[in-house]
């Protein structure tokens, strides 16, 4: 059968927007969203991140080195035959780079032409894994410039300690790149493995979006991908034994930071894979708006009163085996911060504000229409929807008008708890 | 897109382009004042001072709200330099107004008209209420003090006032703490009022509406300015550094950053602008740059580095991440990177992605209106060129020579290494 008679069609009719999914006979998961921009955008991500530090296979269990996930994302660049993957891009008039995160990891480029020549290279070089004892030495020295940098990152460090202090084994625990002494524990030898263990097609994903059709990103991927889907192996994720509470309620440390930042993570139990994760990521949306924007009550009390800055940010955020909403800002007297938005959530307990809800749902409406105009954003968010969520974008609108203030209304009640809460302090020296 | 300049009136320009590829529409307002180290400090506070209330919006949460019902349109301030001045003014992204629905259409709402009539507040009818001011002023002395939060922008911060000193760009744009705690409602009033007489006004718009459409919510909203329009933007160029100047300091960081600053010998409206262009993104600003394949891919030395050229002031910087220890090392490399393109030692690879390199960027400003708007006050102000083709295809005729001359008119102004004293990669001030 011809794969284009695969293909399914989504269409968003309030958007005028259409994109077509594929499972390539390689096993792969293709996305393309046809958009008529100058730039073509293409991300290829493996559900691999640096939160994956224990698994099994086969019955047989591996532990990875803190940092593995972000250290093998910086040597897949590496070719055999020497040549950096950037060169290839940059000769192609294309920016290429990539990204890791707790769940995942991402190679992408953006080109304004020979978008099929960038693409052949994106799918060619993550396939052809190349670590050498001597290329991996040479990586650490430049990964640990890259730690220290985060270090000296006051923000950075407040979220590393509350995640820290929140989760008991999960691998959050740790920082994306890990540490300096953990680095130096990788060798080829673990990267293969990881490689070997999360690298399969059928745990990958390629999202395109650009003025490209879905038969110019398959033949690309038909002379690129192999032809038949090869025998993965069956991977086991080690589940952490997480309890639902905080492991500890504070954590401070000191830095060269000019007052007090904070960082406060409120625990919440991460949805499964699928329409679930999504809702609530929508529905916190939503929430938080209500409570702590600046279109609320709160937000400005806290302003004028000079007890936080225009910097105070919240958002919640969720990954495999992981879901938190988080407060971050700076301020004399975080403790009070703290306490004063911990009575707001026990406020919001017992009841919200109707308006407030409607206000917010059609705000987070317009929001979402506003996110399709840049083809990175398209290529990322629907991948993210679609593959990760396991949910069709083109429904998110369906999604948040199905939202309803009672179902919004139980949330607080059942997250902000205060066992689940966590403040971490970065105090002036 | 088609890129069109409009005089709406003595004080106002308008560079309109309309094009549906987009959701979203973007404007902004743009008033040019001169940088300076007394004014500066005010000039930055003039417009976020008026979000928190004006005559129809009494307080910030009351502009939150109006955003919100704006299908969620985002204004912000904008405070940068254009040359030796200062711009301020507010900027916009808001949903074209296709996609309001069917009945606020029906009551003939405009989100352009909606976020127009927020910017004449903000710019035409603050409170600056004493009580906002002094938390503003809190917040603003708390912004300038937490500098050394971040140790890459606090050396930049150290490096610009070492290198330009009393120089327009050496300024601080948002002041120091004892220019800000001095500061009063009456000053803010005074000087919003001489801007508002004074400065030029730069409004772009790029969306779905017609110029007619534009022009009318300026002439509705936006009309009260009374500066005169200007046709270039002073700039002070110094073309080559008399003698190389070296500052260390130290702070309280793991890593040590070292920043390098070149004069060029070349600006925007030189014939040579091009080649001194390609040398930069030879030099240090891509991937597969002379630095990065050096300084980070052979010697791991940093993790970032990059060099960037400002072709207003024909200055270049050179900036990385660093272990201290490996400061001198550092230093030499970079110089004998600089070196190499001197003297022509540059491969028809490296020529042809850095052109590749500038011809994905002309390509995918189509994406980018703001990208426009830069082009545009550069083409006017400084004499740039007038289009992005014509940018393109000046890039695409320079050659290896022409590169390594540009090369040779560059020299070093100022070394800056700001020291990181705490070391190793594991916690120093942890308390549990």
């Amino acid at each position: 059968m011809n794969v284009i008679e695969k293909l399914t069609v989504h269409k968003s009719e309030r958007l005028g927007e259409c994109y077509y999914t594929v499972k390539h006979r390689s096993g792969l998961d293709v996305l393309i969203f046809p958009k008529k921009l100058s730039t073509c955008f293409a991300v290829f991500g493996t559900r691999f991140g640096s939160a994956d530090m224990r698994f099994m296979i086969d019955g047989k269990k591996y532990r990875l080195p803190a940092g593995t996930a972000h250290f093998l994302e910086h040597k897949m660049f590496e070719n055999a035959d020497g040549v950096n993957s950037d060169e290839h891009f940059a000769a192609l008039g294309a920016e290429d780079n990539a990204y890791t995160n707790y769940s995942y990891t991402r190679y992408m480029f953006s080109a304004t032409e020979n978008i099929g020549d960038c693409l052949a290279e994106l799918l060619r070089f993550v396939t052809h894994p190349c670590f050498t004892e001597e290329n991996v030495k040479k990586e650490q020295g430049i990964i640990e410039q890259e730690i220290l940098m985060y270090r000296d990152d006051p923000y950075e460090r407040a979220m590393d300690n509350c995640l820290g202090a929140m989760y008991s084994s999960s691998g959050v625990r740790e920082s994306i790149c890990g540490s300096c002494a953990s680095i130096r524990k990788i060798t080829p030898e673990i990267l293969y493995r990881a490689y070997g263990a999360f690298y399969g097609l059928d745990n990958m994903v390629l999202s395109v979006c650009g003025d490209i059709t879905p038969e110019e990103v398959l033949a690309v991927c038909d002379r690129e991908l192999p032809e038949s889907t090869s025998a993965a192996p069956r991977i086991k994720r080690e589940d952490a034994d997480e309890p639902v509470a905080a492991v500890k309620s504070r954590t401070v440390c000191r830095m060269n930071v000019s007052r007090p930042m904070f960082f406060i993570g409120v625990k919440d139990i991460p949805a499964k894979k699928g329409e679930a994760k999504l809702r609530r990521g929508l529905a916190m949306n939503i929430l938080n708006n209500m409570l702590f924007s600046g279109t609320g009550e709160f937000y400005n009390r806290l302003l004028d009163s000079g007890l936080i800055t225009p910097g105070f940010a919240f958002g919640y955020s969720a990954g495999d085996g992981f879901a938190l909403n988080y407060f971050s800002g700076s301020s004399d007297d975080p403790e009070l911060v703290f306490e004063l938005i911990k009575e707001k959530t026990s406020e919001a307990c017992r009841g919200l504000d109707r308006d407030d809800f409607e206000r917010c749902r059609r705000a987070s409406l317009a929001q979402y229409v506003r996110s399709f105009d840049s083809t990175s954003d398209i290529a990322d968010d629907v991948m993210l929807s679609a593959y990760y969520s396991d949910s069709d974008p083109f429904l998110i609108p369906e999604m948040i008008e199905s939202l309803t203030f009672e179902e919004l209304s139980y949330i607080p009640s059942e997250l902000f708890l205060p066992e689940r809460f966590t403040l971490s302090l970065v105090l002036p020296l | 897109m088609d890129y069109r300049t409009y005089r709406i009136n003595d004080s106002i320009t308008l560079a309109h382009i309309r094009t549906d590829r987009f959701k979203n529409a973007r404007l902004s307002v743009t008033l040019t004042v001169p940088a300076d180290e007394e004014l500066s400090p005010l000039n930055s506070m003039i417009i976020p001072a008026a979000f928190r209330g004006t005559r129809r919006y009494g307080s910030f949460r009351a502009f939150c709200r109006r955003s919100e019902e704006l299908y969620a349109a985002a204004i912000s301030d904008l405070n940068g330099r254009s040359g030796d001045c200062q711009t301020v003014g507010l900027r916009a992204s808001m949903l074209n107004d296709g996609f309001v629905s069917s009945e606020d259409s029906a009551a003939g709402f405009s989100i352009l008209n909606g976020v127009a009539e927020m910017m004449g507040e903000l710019f035409f009818s603050p409170l600056y209420r004493s009580c906002d001011l002094e938390t503003d002023k809190k917040n603003r002395i708390d912004g300038i003090r937490a500098r050394k939060n971040n140790s890459y922008s606090f050396a930049k911060y150290r490096f610009s006032k070492l290198m330009f000193g009393k120089d327009p760009y050496g300024i601080p744009l948002n002041g120091e703490e004892n220019q800000i705690s001095r500061i009063t409602s009456d000053d803010l009033w005074r000087r919003r009022e001489e801007i508002i007489a004074t400065a030029p006004v730069d409004v772009f718009y790029c969306g779905t509406a017609s110029v007619d459409e534009v022009a009318n919510v300026i002439e509705k909203h936006l009309c009260g300015f009374k500066g005169k329009s200007v046709e270039s933007l002073p700039v002070a160029v110094i073309k080559r550094a008399d003698k190389p100047r070296s500052f260390e300091e130290e702070g309280l960081y793991k890593q040590s950053y070292l920043l390098m600053g070149f004069r060029t010998g070349t600006v925007i409206s030189d014939r040579e602008y091009y080649a001194a262009e390609l040398m930069n993104i030879i030099l240090g600003d891509s991937s597969t740059s002379k630095l990065f394949m050096n300084l980070r891919e052979k010697k791991s030395l940093c993790y970032f580095c990059g060099s960037s050229f400002d072709e207003i002031k024909g200055v270049m910087a050179v900036g990385c991440g660093i272990d201290g220890e490996n400061y001198e090392n550092a230093r030499d490399e970079i110089l004998l990177q600089l070196d190499e393109i001197k003297k022509g030692n540059i491969t028809d690879a490296e020529l042809e992605m850095a052109k590749h390199s500038v011809g994905n960027d002309c390509r995918s400003a189509e994406d980018h209106p703001e990208d426009y708007e830069l082009f545009g006050s550069e083409a006017r102000y400084f004499g740039g060129p007038r289009t992005i083709d014509e940018y393109r295809r000046g890039i695409m005729k320079v050659t290896k020579e022409e590169i390594s001359e540009a090369a040779k008119r560059v020299t070093l102004d100022t070394s800056y290494l700001l020291r990181g004293t705490l070391k190793g990669g594991e916690d120093d001030f942890e308390c549990d």
